[in-house]
């Protein structure tokens, strides 16, 4: 078996290579949708299958590696493509290729007579190469090699339906944001090897000034990947792509790989506190404004997408307390309701389109009832719904709970935790409000929609990956069973998992709660739970869509703020990017053409007038050129001599 | 007659003035054909600094220089005036200045 | 002085170009027009297969001909390097010209000529070598930019190119006779034994000497020439111009910097720093609008240059990341130019605008533009992101920290608009589907694609044997070593 984990990274990749290829050459192969879906889920559930055989025969503290080859040798630098399976990266590996196989089937439904169906399993494919690379990468420029592809690959996939540049925008703006993030990771990448002389997370250690510079960089580059304050305005936008890949990309894995990466590189973070309470902050500033905003969206894939802002949000507050597994953790039950819910909101935009009845068919305004024709799609939804709302027993009440007592344990060590951690709280009454909202307008109520209207339940390719996503998203939290239960000898995936091996991957900082302390928050994590959603249940229930209303007038002049978004688009337009093409309009232009001409003919006047034999000077552009380069030659000699 | 002295500082002050000249004319001069001369121009000057040096330093090496530096400014000017000529064919108009469908 | 049978073998490679050169010639004159690609391709292969068997060895380089030029080792990678340039070039001359109209027999010649000059220029251990391999090189260049004798835009282009070329040169010209004045002699190496730091006009003369070669390169602020020159220039010969050139240019500058000075001078190295930091922000702003793709490339280049300039300043490692760099930038670049190329008719067609839809009405070309582009970009895992993270290692590792910043921060805006060609390509509509007609592909050409394209992918993740290779070249104790390597 050992002889095939190279089959992890490289099988994505061949996959991606038959049917990019084929697909270039052959107009025919393009249409055969039947047998390109089979290549690409092959392509993805065989590492899969690889990743939980390696799971399944792992010994803790003995992560296995694999080498594929050298990437680059020299004296003073190399780095290789080797990978490495230990206990995080076998964990965020299962989610990848699991959830990426239940993805790809899926879309096999949903992208059937899609002009393009062999160009977007030739992306979703490249993507879970690169996911691959970023995760299971044993050093750095690996990871960062991944951490590109997905990029690019999420930048193909948001603007794949669109084919003109105005909307093209969004995956423009995921790009920028991108970008300034992988500058971060560069910068630090250039720290890491000057300090230690190694891109391998085995033998990164910091300390000091670096270690500062380095987890502020990282955190930034993780901002950027994992839709943070102040980058994260890319991520609702990136909904203009196609559903699945909402799921896979923008909810599950991608989004994930900042919180991931700041995991792996918790020792260096645990020795810069003030950069951790910043983690903390940021996370619980995202968490709350996402809330808020989604409370006031009608676009079913907005609501989903400001809930998973919120939700990296509580992942950041993980991190930031120190609790880098519980960030895991969350990770983990996130990706299976979240991907469940966004699965589940392209089955009813499905079911919306197909009927050709409504303009907008992602707008909740227009459904209702649909849980009447379609059973598995509703009931799965709302088992999600009610995991991410952290009601017990679902797998989101055991994370997030973790997550919150994590924070309140922190605040031992800075009093700004417990600031984060009541944030946390009410953020989680928030979320459990706004997504009964979406899913009792969605499914439940009134009928919205045109009476002559029959939505039809999507195909079981389509079914059968949501009801997997939805048992998961049920029992995925007994993983991690909370401190209370025999003194947290249950939470297998913080104490057993990630946190037993002799040279622990993530390390975590020693968070205790006296028992009685921990069951008073489980209780009012309990309650809280229940209540927003009984409260959303209740209220929406009984007014259905006039119940906006009255949240309206609960928040007042507030909510106009909510609905648009806290103004921060344009926010980034007033203050960013108008001042950019300002710049470029009013500034750079004119430095060209003011600026250099001005130079140019203001020294053509001094050498004109300092002798009377040049009188004729006359501004051309050929000489324009000549004489800046004069000038440069005068000004480099002036330094050269006197400087 | 001590001011009538010609030393190797005479000729190099010279040829610094020459390759000013030719600098400034460059900067200057508006028909491509005056301004190639003023190119020329400087390289003679960096010959003559090239002979002085030369000179100075009793080696031939300078003085074989301003053999390579002749023969390339030739072939320099072959090609010059040729892509002169060929601009003067389609415009009939060899002032640089009116020479700029390339802009920023 | 005597001519000794020794030094010409180890020239074999280069006598191989010149009679290759001057075989070319004469088939034009006897009209033997379908031989001339065929005869090219073949001298120039010949000549790299000469050069390679003069490798490896301990004493590596070996100068010839009384000290004046170098061979053997480094001379020699650079003498395969070029002539690969040219090779790449080649494949996309013809068929150009063809479509353009015009009949251009002596290309070749000059092609090859043009390949001897920067071979001289690159290897040349003498003041006087250096001067006649740059202008053999530039005078090619000049006519290679006024080809298209009949459009302006080509006399243009020619005409500004020789006027600033030439002006570059007469500076310079004074700076090495200035050197020779200080030294008294002509020969790097004889060079190097004289103390000069005293001397009043020591800075000054290797100072007017880097003018002239950041002249070449296009470095700030020295560039203004690069974007009207590669607009008018025939295209693949721009592809030609922006890369072996540059490649030369820069090799001699390094190794006349090195040798001249075992110790950079400060205010040099600050010079170098400087005008790599200018460039590279420059350039990048600059390129990001513009709507020409060729002027695009242009000013993307004069980034690059700026890129390279920093590992210049950066010691023997920056050195070794240099020549590196200029093979990757030499095979990236010469396909982008090339693709270009291909899909022009006319003289204004190298418009983004043109672009738009291309990738999916003719997905392979679209296919192999953006891996060009995306390597130029500096995206992994394609060539030039292991190339420019070599350069800005380099410079980090020699403490520029804040240079180094910078040039990521300049290479993170300007990838920028190479996506935006990207995404003309895949997400725009051509406005006028008809008229414009889908872009040649000619057998040639579209091998010399694929060619590149393979070779800028295999690059990015087999980087190592190109670096491994340029690497040894600097071991052992040869003139290298010496030259403070």
């Amino acid at each position: 078996m050992e002889a095939l984990l190279p089959l992890i990274i490289l099988s994505p990749f061949i996959g991606a290579a038959i049917i990019g290829i084929w697909g270039l050459f052959s107009s025919s192969f393009r249409h055969q949708e039947k047998l390109i879906g089979t290549i690409a889920t092959l392509a993805v559930v065989l590492p899969f299958v690889l990743v939980l055989n390696t799971f399944l025969s792992y010994e803790h503290g003995k992560p296995v590696s694999f080498h594929l080859f050298s990437w680059m040798a020299t004296k003073n630098f190399s780095v290789d493509f080797s990978y490495v399976l230990d206990e995080a990266s076998l964990l965020m590996g299962l989610i990848v290729t699991g959830i990426g196989s239940l993805i790809h089937i899926y879309s096999i439904a949903y992208m059937h007579h899609d002009k393009g169906f062999y160009r977007y399993f030739l992306y979703l494919n490249l993507f879970i190469f690169s996911m691959n690379n970023l995760i299971l990468g044993d050093n750095l420029l690996v990871l960062f090699l991944g951490w590109e592809g997905v990029g690019a690959c999420s930048y193909f996939l948001i603007g794949y339906w669109f084919e003109d540049m105005a909307k093209a925008m969004a995956a423009q703006k995921a790009f920028v944001a991108n970008r300034i993030g992988d500058f971060a990771l560069l910068v630090a990448m250039f720290i890491i090897f000057t300090s230690t002389g190694s891109l391998k997370f085995s033998e990164i250690s910091l300390s000091g000034d670096v270690a500062f510079w380095v987890a502020l960089l990282v955190f930034i580059a993780a901002t950027g990947k994992s839709a943070q304050i102040p980058l994260y305005v890319w991520l609702p936008d990136a909904m203009a792509g196609p559903t699945p890949v909402s799921a896979l990309i923008h909810a599950a894995t991608m989004v994930t790989s900042g919180i991931y990466l700041i995991a792996r590189m918790s020792e260096v973070f645990l020795q810069v506190p003030g950069v951790m309470i910043l983690v903390a902050v940021i996370g619980g500033l995202t968490a709350i404004l996402a809330a808020l905003i989604a409370i006031a969206q009608n676009d079913i894939k907005k609501v989903l997408a400001y809930s998973t802002v919120s939700q990296l949000g509580f992942m950041f507050m993980a991190l930031g307390a120190g609790a880098f597994s519980t960030a895991i953790f969350h990770v983990m039950t996130h990706a299976f309701f979240k991907a469940c819910l966004f699965l589940g909101s392209g089955s009813v935009i499905h079911a919306m389109e197909h009927m050709h009845l409504v303009d907008d068919p992602q707008d909740i305004r227009t459904m209702g009832k649909l849980g009447k024709y379609m059973p598995s799609t509703s009931k799965t939804f709302w088992i999600s719904t009610l995991a991410i709302a952290g009601i017990f027993p679902l797998s989101g009440f055991f994370s997030k709970d973790e997550i919150l007592g994590k924070l309140f344990a922190a605040g031992h060590e800075h009093v700004m935790y417990y600031a984060v951690w009541a944030v946390g709280m009410i953020t989680a009454v928030l979320t459990a409000f706004y997504m009964t909202r979406v899913t009792f307008l969605t499914f439940n109520g009134k009928k919205r929609f045109p009476e002559e209207g029959h939505p039809h339940e999507s195909s079981p390719l389509m079914t059968i990956p949501l009801w997997i996503l939805a048992g998961l998203a049920i029992v995925g939290g007994f993983l991690g069973l909370p401190a209370v239960v025999g003194h947290g000898h249950y939470n297998w995936i913080s104490e057993h998992w990630l946190s037993i091996s002799k040279a622990p991957i993530i390390v975590n900082r020693i968070l205790h709660a006296d028992l009685t302390t921990e069951w008073i928050l489980i209780g009012i994590s309990f309650c809280v739970a229940i209540g927003g959603v009984y409260f959303a249940y209740s209220l929406y229930s009984k007014y259905d869509l006039q119940a906006d209303l009255k949240v309206k007038s609960f928040f007042g002049s507030m909510y106009r703020v909510m609905e648009n978004k806290f103004f921060i688009d344009e926010f980034y337009n007033a203050a960013i990017i108008r001042p950019f093409v300002w710049l470029g309009n009013y500034a750079i232009m004119p430095f060209d053409k003011k600026f250099i001409d001005g130079l140019v003919n203001g020294s053509g006047y001094l050498v004109y007038s300092a002798g009377s034999v040049f009188r004729q000077l006359q501004s051309g552009l050929v000489q324009k050129y000549a004489l800046l380069m004069f000038i440069g030659v005068v000004v480099l000699l002036g330094y050269a001599i006197f400087g | 007659m001590e001011f009538l002295q010609v030393n190797p500082f005479h000729y190099l002050t010279v040829a610094a003035a020459m390759f000013t000249i030719g600098a400034l004319g460059v900067l200057t001069r508006r028909n491509a054909i005056v301004v190639f001369m003023c190119i020329e121009l400087m390289l003679n000057a960096v010959n003559l600094s090239l002979v002085t040096f030369s000179n100075m330093h009793n080696n031939a090496a300078g003085s074989m220089f301003v053999f390579f530096v002749m023969v390339i400014a030739a072939a320099e000017a072959v090609v010059g005036l040729a892509i002169i000529i060929a601009l003067f064919r389609n415009r009939q108009d060899v002032d640089i200045n009116n020479m700029n469908i390339f802009k920023w | 002085m005597q001519f000794n049978i020794q030094d010409l073998i180890q020239t074999m490679p280069l006598v191989m170009l010149l009679v290759t050169g001057l075989l070319l010639m004469l088939s034009d004159a006897f009209n033997l027009r379908s031989l001339l690609p065929w005869l090219a391709g073949l001298g120039l292969t010949a000549s790299l297969v000469l050069a390679l068997p003069l490798q490896p060895g301990d004493q590596a380089i070996v100068p010839v001909y009384n000290n004046m030029f170098l061979t053997g080792g480094l001379a020699s990678f650079v003498h395969i390097a070029l002539c690969l340039g040219a090779l790449f070039s080649l494949f996309f001359i013809q068929d150009f010209f063809q479509r353009a109209g015009k009949v251009v027999d002596e290309i070749y010649a000059i092609l090859v000529f043009s390949v001897i000059g920067m071979i001289m220029l690159a290897n040349s251990n003498d003041l006087a070598v250096t001067f006649i391999g740059l202008e053999t090189m530039s005078i090619c260049l000049y006519v290679m930019a006024a080809l298209l004798k009949t459009r302006q835009s080509s006399n243009e282009a020619g005409l500004k190119y020789f006027l600033l070329g030439s002006f570059a040169t007469g500076f310079l010209l004074f700076g090495m006779s200035m050197l020779y004045g200080i030294t008294g002699t002509t020969q790097f190496t004889l060079m190097s034994q004289t103390d000069m730091s005293g001397n009043i006009l020591f800075l000054p003369a290797v100072l007017f000497i880097l003018i002239g070669f950041l002249f070449k390169v296009s470095a700030f602020p020295f560039h203004n020439w690069t974007p009207d020159v590669y607009q008018g220039t025939p295209t693949p010969l721009a592809g030609f111009m922006a890369t072996a050139s540059k490649t030369a240019s820069f090799i001699a500058l390094g190794m006349f910097l090195h040798q001249t000075m075992p110790v950079l001078d400060e205010k040099i190295f600050w010079i170098l720093v400087g005008s790599a930091v200018i460039s590279m922000v420059y350039g990048n702003i600059v390129a990001a609008r513009q709507t020409n793709l060729k002027r695009l490339l242009a000013y993307s280049s004069i980034a690059h240059t700026g890129y390279v300039l920093l590992g210049l300043a950066s010691g023997k490692e920056g050195f070794i990341a240099v020549i590196f760099y200029a093979f990757i930038y030499t095979i990236m670049n010469v396909g982008a130019f090339g693709l270009i190329g291909m899909n022009e008719i006319e003289e204004e067609d190298a418009e983004v605008s043109r672009w738009n839809g291309i990738g999916l009405r003719k997905p392979w070309f679209g296919v192999a533009m953006s891996v060009f582009l995306f390597s130029l970009a500096g995206i992994p895992p394609l060539a030039g992101f292991m190339s420019k993270y070599q350069v800005f290692f380099a410079a980090v590792r020699s403490e520029l920290y804040v240079a180094a910043i910078i040039g990521v921060l300049a290479s993170v805006v300007g990838a920028y608009y190479y996506i935006r060609v990207i995404v003309n390509m895949y997400f725009t509509k051509s406005e006028t589907e008809t008229s414009h007609a889908l872009p040649s592909c000619a057998m040639s050409p579209t091998i010399g694609v694929f060619v590149l394209a393979a070779l800028t992918l295999a690059l990015g993740i087999f980087p190592s044997p190109v670096y491994t290779w340029i690497e040894s070249l600097f071991q052992g104790s040869g003139m290298l070593a010496m030259a403070g390597f």
